[in-house]
């Protein structure tokens, strides 16, 4: 009893600083980490080997592996020479513009960090819609969302895809067989949703549409050479995911491959490269797995596993529509990360009673993905936006996303259900 | 636990056909190690995926997660204690003890750069200490080579002390499972000689030099080492960490802490009480280092998946014959000459499987440990021979371009070499004496 009660202590103290906010994230999951391998030593319950086993290191590489591709592509400019040449196609319509720059960055997103998708985009988002004098918000929020739903549909899609893809061994074909047709729907229904909402600011006429013409987007493409190299290991790194399954290579194996072929390819210089991963991320989830892992060995979660298992058998349904609703309302207030870490033993110990599990994998992967929309702090793509428009005449303000993301992702997670319970009634998603 | 093919099998040439290309591409240095391992890597798993002897779970296996989270921990602290000027601020206090005279500062910088490098991380000390000594030296109007080459040489020396002086004694650590105590005991001694009998070798070597009258003594004397002393809150604050966290490593092995948590323990610490830049702060460890690692285990992991690495301690045993004292004086020229042209972790990470496997094979522990002491003082001496021989010695020299009087090849060699040959003959003396009187038993 005291090594779980130390668990759970150490467990609730690191989920609260990193959720507070007040230190930062790695921080505090790295200080839970070690707090909870010293006391799993002086218990009796966990150890260094432990941890290192509790570690998911396909997630880790995975991760590593798609940041150092977005590493070399990030300098090129290529997202920048996309997003120029969508703008000079729309000829300046605001609505044509929306749809080409949030599809775009959707796109993007199912394959790449939709972070640094967003992170890039945006301020050439801020600059197309000077030139043009129109307000950038509609652009700026779609993309924020958009690319946050797109990312709900493919395995490296966003963060807890690839968490739930690892730990359930769910195929890349999976995610896309299952999720596409979702994330495809409320693609299409939040495209349709959209302009309903900013119909004033999207039916205007571009004021300066000469202008559009100065754009000169082979300026914004620093390295043609690297991004069309990029281009095909990108390809053959796509390709490889549609037959990782048959070839038994797990993803992690795959982001790596395509990494090594990059580096060795494009020859960039590594410290350079390296300044792209975000190590603080790939610390923070290591810690997190470090913490959840020592609530694991202390035996928290078989103290209740017993009462999930009844909850996973008596109704699949009930608690399939129960965790994409409880994700959803969790991942809108709180970093999605840490509570998808955290699920994955919860809904594993529903498995272990039996009871066969994988459409509540999928239910968590629609709620913490679509969840994410529903407040200006729910994902980061979200706070990248707000802080990019910032800078602008037209700050996004918290009632302007609530009047228009929220609705979008209150959408969602209702066309999410929907999905839900049609694919477990014709076992599609089972 | 792994699959034992036999020799001659497609398996096996393919994997010894990986491991091959990838350190040759490591050693010639064409492309960048990091990238050159991790290629080898992502080969070695590919192909075993493909020939069934290798796959992601017994790579990922392979990996030693404690070097990794050791080495990633001290660099998180090194970061932080970087910041507060506080190496800088003693190096200033000890030249001013020494008042100038060439002599006195050669040995209270030298000694000063092995303490700090039996700590830290040895690159990380000479990046802190050779732009002082090149000013002061500058100041008493003395050439800054000799103080540069010592302490070069003193930084690469200084790693032999402890558990987690050096990348090679780490991974040794790790996989010999001795602990900071028994590094301490065991090489401490050997480093102690070998610095004293080096810096007799240097003293021979600077003998002009080091009797020269240096000028503006009281220039010297006039700076104000408080100044270099840029967060004096947190040198002290940091200090207290590091005082933990050696606390901590002494007593590690009785509260049955891994030194890699002790190492996560004091990161975490330093990150908590410093309350650093996160972002800066990692930017700062030097990744490419922890991944270079990270690959070389998953490479020599898939020789080890082919039994190939059990031919090869066979081999040894039936060259050594038993007979300890060959064994281990193999073992410390053959690494103290390898690691003189190619990257020591390299060779360690390669050779740690081989010393466990002669203890599966039945070698009882009171032969066995020698050969791990052998191979540390080897490995982290071995270094000292050539200009590329270890990173802390390339730093230095890639640091000295901006003197008068650049280490060169030739310069270095004349200092390196007597010193590399003194540091493994009386590393030699002394594994034959501690084979002999059991102290190494």
């Amino acid at each position: 009893m005291i090594p779980a009660l130390s668990a759970g202590i150490i467990f609730l103290a690191t989920y609260a600083l990193i959720f507070s906010g007040k230190v930062h994230r790695t921080i505090a999951a790295l200080a839970g980490a070690v707090a909870m391998i010293t006391a799993g030593i002086a218990l009796g319950f966990y150890d260094f080997d432990l941890a290192m086993e509790a570690v998911d290191f396909n997630t880790i590489g995975l991760l590593l592996g798609m940041m150092i591709i977005v590493g070399i592509i990030q300098p090129t400019g290529a997202f920048q020479y996309f997003a120029i040449r969508l703008s000079r196609v729309s000829r300046g319509r605001p609505w044509l513009l929306f749809l080409g720059l949030s599809w775009f960055t959707a796109l993007v997103s199912t394959v790449l960090d939709n972070v640094t998708t967003v992170v890039i985009v945006a301020p050439v988002t801020v600059s197309i819609a000077e030139v043009l004098g129109v307000n950038p918000i509609p652009f700026l929020l779609g993309e924020a969302v958009l690319s946050n739903i797109g990312g709900v549909a493919t395995l490296v899609g966003d963060p807890p895809n690839i968490i739930i893809g690892s730990a359930a061994g769910l195929s890349f074909n999976a995610f896309l067989t299952r999720l596409g047709p979702v994330v495809l729907t409320v693609l299409f229904v939040s495209t349709a949703f959209f302009p309903l909402v900013f119909r004033r600011e999207l039916r205007k006429e571009p004021e300066n549409l000469e202008n559009l013409e100065r754009l000169d987007a082979r300026r914004a493409l620093v390295d043609p050479l690297t991004m069309r190299k990029m281009f095909w290991v990108l390809g053959f790194t796509v390709l490889l995911y549609f037959v990782h399954e048959p070839l038994q290579f797990p993803p992690g194996l795959v982001a790596l491959i395509g990494a090594a072929v990059g580096l060795l390819w494009v020859r960039p210089k590594v410290d350079e490269v390296m300044n792209f991963i975000h190590w603080d991320v790939l610390l923070f989830f290591i810690g997190l797995f470090i913490v959840v892992g020592g609530l694991e060995s202390a035996g928290v979660l078989g103290l209740i596993s017993q009462e999930l298992g009844i909850v996973a058998r008596s109704g699949i349904l009930i608690a399939s529509v129960a965790i994409l609703w409880i994700s959803a309302l969790m991942s809108a207030v709180v970093d999605n990360i840490p509570f998808t870490i955290a699920m994955v033993p919860v809904i594993k110990a529903m498995g272990a009673q039996g009871a066969s599990i994988t459409p509540l994998w999928w239910a968590l992967a629609l709620g913490v993905g679509f969840g994410g929309n529903a407040t200006p702090i729910g994902a980061t793509a979200n706070v990248v936006v707000i802080s990019v428009s910032e800078r602008t005449p037209h700050p996004i303000s918290s009632r302007r996303w609530m009047s228009s993301a929220t609705l979008v992702a209150f959408l969602s997670c209702v066309l999410g259900t929907l999905f839900l319970i049609l694919g477990i009634g014709t076992g599609w998603f089972l | 636990m792994e699959t034992e093919i036999s020799a001659g099998s497609v398996e096996l040439w393919a994997a010894l056909g990986v491991f091959l290309a990838a350190y040759i591409l490591i050693f010639t240095e064409k492309i960048h190690r990091t990238i050159a391992a991790l290629i080898g890597a992502v080969a070695m798993v590919l192909v075993g995926t493909f020939l069934g002897f290798y796959d992601q779970g017994a790579a990922l296996s392979s990996i030693d997660f404690g070097t990794l989270f050791l080495v990633t921990g001290m660099m998180v602290m090194v970061a932080i204690l970087e910041g507060t000027g506080a190496t800088q601020y003693l190096a200033i206090r000890i030249a001013q003890a020494s008042r100038g005279r060439p002599l006195l500062l050669l040995s209270g910088l030298g000694a000063f750069t092995a303490g700090a490098s039996a700590f830290l991380d040895n690159v990380t000390t000479m990046v802190l200490i050779a732009p002082l000594t090149i000013s002061i030296a500058d100041i008493l109007d003395l050439s800054p080579l000799p103080f540069l080459t010592t302490e070069a040489a003193f930084a690469v020396m200084g790693g032999l002390a402890t558990l987690v002086g050096d990348p090679a004694n780490i991974i040794i650590g790790s996989g010999s499972g001795f602990g900071f105590v028994d590094f301490l005991v065991h090489l401490a001694p050997v480093a102690l000689v070998v610095w004293v009998g080096s810096l007799a070798v240097f003293f021979l070597i600077f003998r002009d030099f080091v009797r020269k009258h240096p000028k503006n003594v009281e220039k010297l004397m006039e700076i104000d080492a408080k100044k270099a002393l840029e967060d004096p809150a947190g040198a002290r604050r940091m200090s207290v960490v590091l005082g933990v966290v050696i606390l901590l490593y002494l007593v590690h092995q009785w509260l049955g802490l891994e030194p890699a948590t002790v190492a996560m323990l004091g990161a975490a610490l330093a990150l908590v009480v410093g309350r650093p830049d996160v972002r800066k702060t990692f930017s700062e460890v030097e990744w490419s280092a922890v991944f270079f690692y990270g690959a070389l285990f998953v490479l020599v992991g898939g020789l080890e998946h082919v039994g190939i690495l059990n031919e090869f301690a066979l081999l040894f045993q039936r060259f050594a014959q038993g007979n300890v004292l060959v064994a281990s004086i193999i073992i410390l020229w053959g690494a103290g000459l390898l690691s003189a042209v190619v990257d020591n972790v390299a060779l360690v990470i390669a050779l740690v499987p081989v010393l466990q496997r002669l203890g599966h094979l039945g070698l009882p522990p009171e032969h066995l440990t020698p050969l791990w002491w052998s191979l540390a003082i080897g490995a982290v001496l071995g270094g000292l021979a050539t200009p590329i021989g270890s990173s802390a010695t390339v730093v230095t020299i890639s640091l000295s371009e901006r003197t008068a009087t650049p280490i060169d090849a030739r310069r270095w060699m004349a200092v390196g070499v007597p010193a590399w040959f003194v540091g493994l003959s009386l590393g030699t003396l002394f594994v034959v004496w501690g084979v002999l009187s059991g102290f190494y038993a």
